[in-house]
């Protein structure tokens, strides 16, 4: 390329970037640790750490984005310098000022993506993903930036990416202290990260589709990409999109679940995902006696609580399925049963609230005697938290408070027939045999 | 007349009414967003993609109507300002509502089978009222700062400098208020905020009557003093509430109850295995549980700060209730109200109590695989002597017996009665 007219313009990109470049590699080695270093003893610490971590991850992307609307304004405007001063043809220009930097824009965001993780992950595949998230971010920004710009001429196409430049970020910094936590967070991240391709996808669709439809009566062309911009959202939250997702990339598994007493705990020990299969392999560890059993799962596994001194209750999902699945698993034998199977939204994550303690979507409580789970887990419609009722005896299930907001783990004190879920907001007291539940509103009279 | 200009608004802005629909069924479609079920009152992210899509739209109300050819031209028409505005604001209001009513309806229909006991009409309802709530202030909000600049861009600008002034305001009425010695309101902050909106929508009222083809520096100062008439209403009304609130105090009632003495939604309770006593953080409070009276046992201290985001209340079987708070280990026990405090380290994590409840271990290190183990009797109340290096969390063999992983990472148990002597040996597998 160095003889040819794209050589040299890449060249002259070089001379014009570097600097813009330097900043983009300089800022986030600095930025993310020196965040890292600032204490989050209060609000005013945790502030002044926001203000340094958000800027550093946004630079990135919407620079990128910015610089390629820049780009594709000297390579396809009306007064540009480089097509009447270069003898260069267009898959030239193409090769210099788009897919090169293309490259650049993605080892960018590969780079962010690293410097942004904390320092000791646990999961190599999920880290794997996450920097590769960033990179598509960062590259989308600048395809993003350079079409939009490309074809309408226009500085829409700095604002564009500099939207989904400023969604992404902290999509992914989420992403990154829930993988930082070792949580399972494959069935809920998809759906985020597809919303920020759907705001990279969906305008450079409609734009595209506006371009191409210049002959159109201008009513037509509105339309037409409107439906064009619709369309591409709903295959960005489509289902076959996820599940193509999920099957790249295996979960990144949980953190050891341990019994209240330390005595019992369920880990996992491996991992697997292709095209044929995918699975989680288990281990459940008795501390006391040193015995281990060991069984192979479906790839997305939660354990939720033990069920007695030898039994585990753990869900599992296979990826894209739209249902989980509520087993038993005993010690003593090795076997698992499946108790229920209950209806699950991989997509309804995002507008969850939030929860110090929400281990992978999941809180449970398994009563002494083992008949009774209460399980608190995302909404198949929704923005709050479901509360499922599971009768382990007869293997049904049942939502018995849909929908509630709450941010902090609870404790269900087992009555006879009740159990209350209580220590966060809103107090619930369920009814087990009639599975019904309602809020716990007590009256308080003072000492007497 | 009107039927005309009412046509020219949907001629304009049909592909934006459109969006603003779509953003309000699509999350309900996709099943991912907003429900008309259960409880929720709280702010939803996906409220943002209806709202985003109302503000643009309320942003575009005077894109073209604002400049000079376009005004001239408008005017040129026999029709009235009130029929453009009513136009404008009638149209937004109209399509705002049909959103929301469609989106009810599409929950109503789409919504899972699990859903369906819990759908009525009063959840339908209140979930559409909030919607609507929200994506019309956003609608106004637009439209608020659509009249003083002509174009979209200039108008877009507009919102995000009222919207950075909105920020600032609620800094500088914090500040203010402490200034002066005024409770801290977040109703207030709200209030405050919203004068650059509210004034700003009067002020495009205002506009489209006086100056739809005036230049920007006599429609900055209709605006100036639309925004500024805002907050000096806000000034005196507050002023006025104030002073009537410190003239009329209201019946002093513990925080965190509602008024019918329940406990309010956010108030946290922990409740004892046995379902009799519990801790709450209104008071805070050690209560004995009597049907559904919360009885006050003893009223703890207000640093005493019951919250489970900070401090989780875990039982014992015997009906104890500790939490680690401020380098202690707090033991109270609501049957006698007793409350001791026993010193911990502040690094202590990982504290798992003994099957039968008498004994409770904790960790305290510098790293995950170098802790020192630490037991406390809470029957007495009393950190034990003695403690054990460990390289991993501890776990409880039986009463008085911890499992652990030495530091050569081999398997170890000591016994709490022989805690000076040396670790007793590794279990047999």
């Amino acid at each position: 390329m160095a003889a040819s007219g794209s050589g040299r313009l890449a060249w002259k990109l070089w001379r014009e970037t570097r600097w813009w470049l330097a900043l983009l590699v300089v800022v986030p080695a600095v930025g993310f640790p020196l965040a890292a270093s600032i204490p989050e003893t209060s609000s005013g610490w945790q502030i002044l750490r926001l203000l340094v971590v958000y800027p550093t991850a946004y630079l990135v992307p919407a620079l990128a984005g910015i610089l390629a609307a820049r780009l594709a304004q000297e390579d396809w405007g009306a007064g540009a310098y480089t097509p009447s001063h270069l003898p260069l043809a267009a898959p030239d220009v193409l090769k210099a000022s788009f897919l090169l930097p293309l490259v650049v824009a993605a080892l960018l965001g590969l780079w962010t993506g690293w410097c942004s993780l904390p320092g000791a992950m646990h999961h190599y595949a999920g880290v794997f993903a996450y920097c590769c998230q960033w990179s598509a971010l960062t590259t989308g920004c600048f395809a993003m930036g350079y079409v939009v710009s490309a074809a309408s001429t226009k500085h829409a196409g700095a604002i564009y990416p500099a939207m989904a430049g400023n969604i992404g970020p902290a999509v992914l910094l989420a992403f990154r202290d829930r993988l930082n936590h070792g949580l399972d967070m494959l069935p809920s991240d998809p759906g985020e990260w597809l919303l920020v391709a759907a705001f990279v996808v969906a305008p450079i669709v409609a734009t595209f589709v506006w371009a191409a439809s210049r002959r159109k009566q201008r009513f037509w062309r509105q339309w037409a990409a409107f439906v064009a911009g619709v369309l591409a959202l709903f295959v960005c939250a489509s289902p076959a999109v996820w599940v193509a997702w999920a099957g790249g990339f295996p979960g990144a598994g949980f953190p050891p679940f341990l019994s209240e007493d330390g005595s019992l705990i369920v880990s996992m020990t491996g991992q697997f995902s292709g095209r044929a299969a995918s699975g989680t392999y288990c281990q459940f560890t008795d501390r006391r006696t040193g015995v281990s059993a060991k069984a192979l799962f479906p790839l997305f596994v939660q354990p939720l609580g033990f069920a007695g001194r030898d039994s585990a209750v753990i869900a599992v999902r296979n990826p894209g399925e739209g249902r989980m699945s509520i087993r038993a698993w005993a010690h003593a034998d090795n076997t698992v049963r499946e108790v229920v199977s209950i209806p699950y939204n991989a997509r309804a994550r995002f507008a969850l609230g939030t929860d110090n303690t929400y281990t992978g979507g999941f809180v449970a409580w398994v009563n002494p005697a083992g008949r009774w789970l209460l399980l608190r887990t995302r909404p198949s419609n929704g923005s709050g938290v479901d509360l499922w009722l599971i009768d382990m005896k007869r293997g049904k299930a049942k939502i018995v408070y849909p929908n509630f907001q709450t941010f902090a783990a609870s404790r269900a004190t087992w009555l006879r027939n009740r159990a209350i879920l209580s220590g966060a907001p809103p107090q619930i007291l369920v009814d087990l045999p009639g599975g019904k539940a309602a809020r716990y509103r007590p009256k308080w009279e003072d000492i007497r | 007349m009107i039927q005309r200009v009412f046509w020219k608004e949907w001629r304009e802005r049909r592909i934006l009414w459109l969006a603003v629909i779509a953003a309000a069924v699509a999350p309900v479609i996709f099943g991912s967003g907003m429900a008309f079920s259960g409880d929720i009152q709280a702010f939803s992210p996906w409220f943002m993609l209806p709202a985003a899509v109302a503000v643009i739209s309320g942003i575009a109300m005077f894109a073209k109507d604002g400049d000079q050819d376009g005004g001239d031209f408008l005017f040129s028409r026999p029709v009235r300002w009130q029929a453009i505005v009513a136009a404008k604001l009638l149209t937004g209001i109209a399509v705002v509502i049909v959103a929301c009513a469609l989106a009810a309806l599409a929950y109503r229909v789409l919504a899972p089978s699990q859903y369906q006991p819990f759908i009525d009409q009063e959840h339908l309802s209140s979930g559409a009222g909030f919607l609507w709530w929200v994506t019309l202030i956003a609608f106004g909000a637009g439209f608020g700062s659509s009249a003083l600049a002509p174009g979209k861009h200039a108008s877009g600008m507009v919102f995000v400098a009222f919207w950075a002034l909105t920020v600032f305001t609620v800094f500088l009425n914090t500040a203010f208020r402490e200034e002066i010695g005024w409770p801290r309101q977040d109703s207030a902050d709200s209030i405050s905020a919203a004068c650059w909106f509210v004034g700003g929508a009067v002020a495009a009222v205002f506009v489209t009557r006086f100056g739809l083809t005036a230049g920007f520096g006599y429609r900055l100062k209709v605006y100036a003093l639309c925004i500024g008439s805002a907050f000096l209403a806000l000034a005196a009304i507050e002023g006025a509430y104030h002073t009537m609130a410190a003239n009329n105090p209201p019946p002093r009632r513990l925080a965190g109850l509602d008024p019918d003495g329940t406990l309010s939604r956010d108030t946290f309770l922990s409740v004892s295995p046995d379902g009799r006593y519990g801790v709450m953080s209104a008071g805070p409070s050690l209560v004995r549980i009597e049907g559904d009276r919360l009885i006050a046992v003893k009223r703890l201290a207000k640093s005493m700060d019951i919250h489970p985001l900070r401090f989780g209340v875990t039982w014992t079987a015997d009906g104890r209730a500790y939490w680690p708070q401020n380098q202690s280990l707090i033991i109270a026990n609501p049957r006698s109200g007793n409350l001791v405090r026993v010193g911990m380290p502040a690094e202590a994590s990982w504290l798992v109590p003994s099957p039968d409840g008498r004994y409770l271990v904790y960790a305290a290190g510098a790293s995950s695989d170098d802790q020192r183990l630490y037991f406390v009797d809470l029957q007495t109340a009393r950190q034990l002597k003695g403690m054990v290096q460990s390289k991993s969390s501890a776990w409880w063999v039986d009463r008085d017996t911890v499992g652990y992983t030495d530091s050569a990472g081999k398997q170890a148990r000591v016994r709490l009665s022989e805690l000076n002597a040396l670790p007793a040996a590794a279990p047999s597998r």
